[in-house]
Formats: structure tokens, C-alpha cells, sequence
């Protein structure tokens, strides 16, 4: 029995043998074959060019359900680019006059036709789909797992060093028990796409693949950020029965919480909302009795496809988030990839870049790809129509910034008024305040928007200086730190005076132990992962205002995070007590 | 045989991604005329998607040539549906 300490990005205990997935990293030798082979080794490259556009027709056909249609166009284009009739000549041309293995010639074609498209900046968003059908040709002529998961026989917990995003968006939460990955972190896609769908997981595990092999069991404790290798029965039995109870108790949590108000004691009304990633999430965010959706990330639509999303795409995503969410408001992030996030989506400009958290990122990008950033805003203001739709700026860090960015829609809004396009005229538009500069100015920001929405695991970042993501000094993130209370406190009361909404949407906001120094501070509006929503609520109607701006108080008195942190426990402790 | 060709032009060079070209793709393979596409200089067979990915690179118009039986149907098919895909018209 082994245990692992890493960081829990999607809550929840999982129980389960291991299925490790193997990194993509495979080195082709140049080998060539024997002149009387010739024949067999051309049929044996036809073969695999078959296999492998079924492979991606069942991946298809599997995903459909899940992700809806509008995901998937991308595989009709991969099945082209496989079944092509220059990379049939070439590959056989070297396997006939040359004697290479199919392997390297498959290697050395897609490789030339990857340095061309490098060669300019429109044709190299494709070099991630190109290595998408090499690596399927190699795994087929390899005899190599497909790497996702359809060799999975039986349900089980996915160990691996890292994960490309088109092989997290194929979990189905019935086959994927627990994830268990050493890279990433809170805002990797495995971290992201494992909240949409449930599963619990654990990131940032150094060293795991070394100790874990086929055939062991594994207990991932996504609350705790916790694995453990190989427990022995007692320690299973345990988290099984913790297991249970979770499920248990959030049947029974989401059952007498749907009908209630999220109001305080005292009477104070307060907004739930959802962050979601895919239109399909609504149902959930629904389901656990959302108001609205507080934060909808676009992210997913370019890094699912490897490319940029057509405005029809973005159009359909947001029409059917708009319209099932309808009267209920939904608020649609613009494009904030860049940093971490960046590669798979297209962004190779920050992919370089020595200092990606300071760099072309978000609203960024989108100013330095101003007709990407036009395609996602006019498919919005199509999509207004049907629902009740705002815009959210991320990473607003200057007042021209929020100016640029309404120059923008507007223009977009003249552009689609002359071309004669249904949009809405008058959608609302937002900041997300994630660095400390917008927090300091948000009275000036104020005058500018619509609303706000606090960004937390940006803001604490910035303003702490530390990436949460790195273990060495991962400990210098906490979200007590005065600094970050106070810039909060700046915003919500800018927000108020104002009189804008203010809401939160990071992860804070989902994390009781904030909830009262957050009401005490002022705040009304949260929005989480829809699952935390039913238990949000319940805390919610065990404080009084009264008492959480006693607690607030006490807190903005504090000059470290511990002892901020100290008061902000017993705050809760009192809570529950004043529940029995 | 015959040959014959068309201009089509490129109203935003961003409308040039993966799928006008696999659409295009897949109706050029219905042909038996060779069928080649042109932009700045630069020729892709229209039956391999790989070759066509290369042009999104180049700019200008395109120009579509078929030559072969039904080169004339061909052309005036396929111009027609890349107009549509790029111009959206």
C-alpha cells in the first residue's frame, strides 16, 4: 500500500483496478523490409488505412450521444485526410522503389507535409489533426492500444503521465471510474472535462506511472487530492463505504434542496448559477436547480476540434445553451485559451512564449486574432435571439481593454445589421476580474460594464504570484491571503456602488469554508460546478447576514491567512451548530 | 477528352478551413477527370485532402481545372459547391 499526494481537481472517491494509458511517444527506426515483401507490406498499409478510419467511425459513432453532432465534423475530416490519395502514392512509392517499413514511410510523408503546413500561419492550426491520423496509422501498423478507451473490457481507473485532449473528451463516466495523472493541474482539460462529467480525479501526481502497473487497484480521493496504491482490504472497504455515502447523501441533498429558495436566515436572497463547458451540461446545471448559467467556457469548442470553430459551430452551441436555459440568463466567457490550454486549441503563438500566464492570452489573443475573436462574438449575438445571453471579457487588465473589446461588438453588431443577420441589438456585457489591476480599479470599470464576475484561481494567482499547479510552491496559493480578500472586498463594493451585479465564478465560490466571509463581504451571486450547487444552497440557508458581516469584519482585522482561515472555521463551525 | 477551367474567388482567406475542402474533396473523387486546384502558383490535386490543406497558405483566388471525360461537369459542379462552401452564398 502506496499513497500519493497530489491535487484533487473533480471531488469524489473511485474505487477500481487501473487501466494505463501509454504516452504517445513512438520512435520509428527506419527500417526497410526484404525486395520479395514488397506486396504484403503495401496490403498490410492499405489494411491499416481501413482499420484506422474505423477506428475513428466508431469513435464517431460513441461520441455522438455525448457530445452532440456539432463536436464531431472534425472525424469527417480526418477520415478525408486518411483515405488520401497522395499519401496512398507516397507511402507506396517508398515502400516499392525505397523497401521502407510502412511505418517509416508513413512517418517520413506525414513529417514533409507537416513542415509545409508550418510554412505559414493559416495552414498550421492542422498540425495537430495531421499527428492525429499518424499517430492512428501507428498504433494500427503497431498493433499498439488505441490509446483511448476502447480496449477497457471493464470499468476501471485511467492512470497515465498525461492525456491529449481528444482522449479525455471520450470518457464516458460509466467506463472511467477515477483518473489518476501526473501532469496538470486545476485548469488542465483533464481536470476540466473530469468536473463536466463526475469523475472523481486526482492531478499532479509525480512519479505514479513508475509505481503502478497493470493489474493493480487503486483508490483515487479527488476531495482529498489523494492515491492510494494497492490498499489493503480495509482501507478499500473504507472508501467504498465513502463512496456510497457521497452518492447517498447527494441523492438525498439534491432531492430536498431543488424547491427551496437560496436564501439566508435572515432573508437575503442569493443567485446560484452553473459553469459549464458543453451545451449539454445545462441539463445537470437544471437539474441541481441552477437560476442561470454564470460562466459557460467557449474553450472547449477549439480544443475538441483542434482548430478553430466555424461561426455556425459556436452559433449552434449557444443557441442550445440559450434556448434550454431560457428565461434563465447564460453568460458566455469569450475565448480565454492561452497559457496551459493553448497548444491543442491553435494558440501556437503562446505555445513559445517564455511566460505564457503573462502573455498573449485570453482577451489578448483575441485582440491579436481580431477576425477569431469577430467569428465567436457575431455567432453570440445570433444566438441572443433565443435565449437571454451576456458577455463575459476574461483577463481584463485596463479600461481600454474593456473599451477595445465594446469598439468590437460593436462593429460586429454594424456588420451583421448591414448584412441584414437576426441578432440581438443590446446584449450585456461584462469583466471578468481575475488580476489585481481590475480589481483595484473596478469603481472605474464599473462605468464600463454590465456586471462583473471574480475570477478566483487567476486572481489568486496574480496576485500571490504562484502557480497553484507547481507542488514546490504550490503552499504559497490560499485564497485567505489579505490581499486577496481585499481585492475582493474592492470589487464587490465597486460592483455595489455601482449598482452592478457582482458574481463569483471561480473556484472559491463553491468552497464552504469562504461562503460566509463571502456573504459577510457582500457577495450574492455564485456560480460553480453544477454538482456543489444543491450543497451551496443548504449552507446558504444556515447563515444570517447579520452574522457573516460580523464574520467579515473580524476577518479584514487579520494580517496573515491563518489566522484569517482560523476565524473562518469557527465561523462555520457556528453555522452547522446553528443548524441542530 | 476535354478540358476546362474556372475561376473561383476567395471573398475571406479565414473561410479556407478543413471542411469546404473535405466537402470539396469527397465530390472530386465522384469524377474521373484529373482535377487540380490552383492558388498563387501553387497546384494541389483536388482528390487528395492532404495536397488541398496546402493552399489555405497561399492567397488569391483559386482556379479549378479538369481535365478528362467529364471534366466539364466536373468543373462546373465542384466551382459552384467551393463558391458556396467560402462565400456562402
Amino acid at each position: 500500500m502506496e499513497r500519493f499526494k497530489g491535487i484533487g481537481v473533480s471531488g469524489g472517491v473511485a474505487v477500481g483496478d487501473v487501466y494505463i494509458i501509454e504516452s504517445e511517444r513512438m520512435i520509428v527506426g527506419r527500417r526497410t523490409i526484404p525486395p520479395d515483401l514488397v506486396e504484403d507490406e503495401i496490403e498490410r498499409f492499405h489494411d491499416a488505412v481501413a482499420k484506422a478510419i474505423e477506428g475513428i467511425r466508431d469513435d464517431q459513432t460513441r461520441l455522438v450521444p455525448r457530445l452532440g453532432e456539432e463536436y464531431l465534423a472534425i472525424f469527417d475530416s480526418h477520415v478525408r485526410l486518411l483515405d488520401d490519395k497522395m499519401l496512398r502514392q507516397s507511402v507506396e512509392r517508398r515502400i516499392r522503389e525505397e523497401h521502407m517499413v510502412a511505418e517509416a514511410a508513413v512517418d517520413e510523408v506525414l513529417r514533409e507535409h507537416v513542415k509545409l503546413l508550418f510554412e505559414d500561419k493559416s495552414t498550421a492550426r492542422w498540425v495537430s489533426d495531421i499527428y492525429d491520423i499518424q499517430s492512428r496509422l501507428h498504433r494500427v501498423l503497431m498493433g499498439r492500444s488505441t490509446g483511448d478507451l476502447r480496449d477497457m473490457k471493464e470499468p476501471a481507473i485511467v492512470v497515465a503521465e498525461d492525456l491529449m485532449p481528444s482522449q479525455t473528451v471520450s470518457f464516458v463516466r460509466e467506463q472511467v471510474l477515477g483518473i489518476a495523472m501526473e501532469a496538470g493541474g486545476t485548469t488542465s482539460h483533464t481536470a476540466i472535462i473530469a468536473n463536466a462529467l463526475g469523475i472523481p480525479a486526482v492531478v499532479g501526481l509525480r512519479g505514479l506511472t513508475a509505481e503502478v502497473r497493470a493489474g493493480d487497484r487503486l483508490v483515487v480521493d479527488g476531495g482529498a487530492g489523494e492515491v492510494v496504491v494497492n490498499p489493503d482490504e480495509e482501507t478499500a472497504a473504507r472508501y467504498v463505504r465513502i463512496e456510497k455515502d457521497i452518492v447517498e447523501s447527494d441523492r438525498r441533498l439534491l432531492h430536498e434542496q431543488a424547491p427551496l429558495p437560496a436564501e439566508t436566515i435572515d432573508g437575503w436572497r442569493t443567485a446560484l448559477y452553473a459553469n459549464i463547458e458543453f451545451p449539454k451540461e445545462v441539463e445537470t446545471a437544471l437539474e441541481n436547480g441552477a437560476e442561470g448559467i454564470g460562466l459557460y467556457r467557449t474553450e472547449y469548442l477549439y480544443l475538441e476540434k483542434g482548430r478553430e470553430p466555424t461561426e455556425e459551430e459556436h452559433f449552434d452551441a449557444y443557441k442550445s445553451a440559450a434556448e434550454a436555459m431560457w428565461p434563465r440568463p447564460v453568460v458566455i466567457r469569450t475565448l480565454d485559451l492561452g497559457a496551459d490550454k493553448a497548444a491543442a486549441g491553435g494558440g501556437r503563438e503562446t505555445r513559445s512564449e517564455p511566460n505564457p500566464f503573462l502573455g498573449c492570452r485570453s482577451i489578448r489573443l483575441c485582440f491579436e486574432r481580431e477576425p477569431m475573436f469577430k467569428t465567436q462574438l457575431r455567432a453570440i449575438l445570433r444566438a441572443s435571439i433565443f435565449g437571454y445571453i451576456r458577455i463575459l471579457l476574461p483577463m481584463i487588465t485596463s479600461l481600454a481593454e474593456i473599451r477595445r473589446a465594446k469598439a468590437i461588438i460593436e462593429e460586429v453588431r454594424d456588420d451583421l445589421c448591414s448584412e441584414g443577420i437576426k441578432h440581438e441589438g443590446d446584449v450585456e456585457v461584462g469583466a471578468m476580474i481575475e488580476v489585481p489591476s481590475a480589481a483595484l480599479q473596478a469603481d472605474t470599470f464599473a462605468e464600463e460594464v454590465d456586471f462583473f464576475s471574480i475570477g478566483t484561481n487567476d486572481l489568486i494567482q496574480y496576485t500571490l504570484a504562484v502557480d497553484r499547479s507547481n507542488p514546490v510552491v504550490s503552499y504559497l496559493f490560499q485564497p485567505a491571503h489579505p490581499a486577496v480578500i481585499k481585492l475582493i472586498k474592492n470589487t464587490i463594493d465597486a460592483g455595489d456602488a455601482a449598482g452592478i451585479p457582482v458574481a463569483m465564478c471561480g473556484q472559491m465560490s463553491g468552497d464552504l469554508s469562504f461562503l460566509i466571509l463571502l456573504l459577510g463581504l457582500g457577495l450574492r451571486a455564485f456560480s460553480t460546478s453544477p454538482k456543489v450547487l444543491p450543497e451551496l444552497k443548504r449552507a446558504i440557508r444556515m447563515v444570517s447576514i447579520e452574522n457573516a458581516r460580523e464574520v467579515a469584519a473580524a476577518v479584514l482585522e487579520e494580517s496573515d491567512a491563518a489566522a484569517a482561515l482560523k476565524i473562518l472555521r469557527a465561523g462555520r463551525a457556528d453555522m452547522l451548530q446553528g443548524e441542530e | 477528352m476535354s478540358r476546362h477551367k474556372a475561376q473561383i474567388p476567395v471573398e475571406k482567406d479565414e473561410s479556407l478551413h478543413l471542411r469546404p475542402m473535405q466537402v470539396l474533396n469527397e465530390r472530386a473523387l465522384e469524377f474521373k477527370s484529373d482535377l487540380t486546384l490552383t492558388r498563387d502558383g501553387h497546384t494541389a490535386d483536388a482528390k487528395s485532402m492532404l495536397e488541398l490543406t496546402l493552399l489555405a497558405g497561399k492567397k488569391g483566388p483559386l482556379t479549378l481545372e479538369g481535365r478528362g471525360p467529364d471534366a466539364r461537369d466536373a468543373v462546373n459542379t465542384l466551382s459552384a459547391l467551393l463558391d458556396q462552401q467560402l462565400n456562402k452564398r
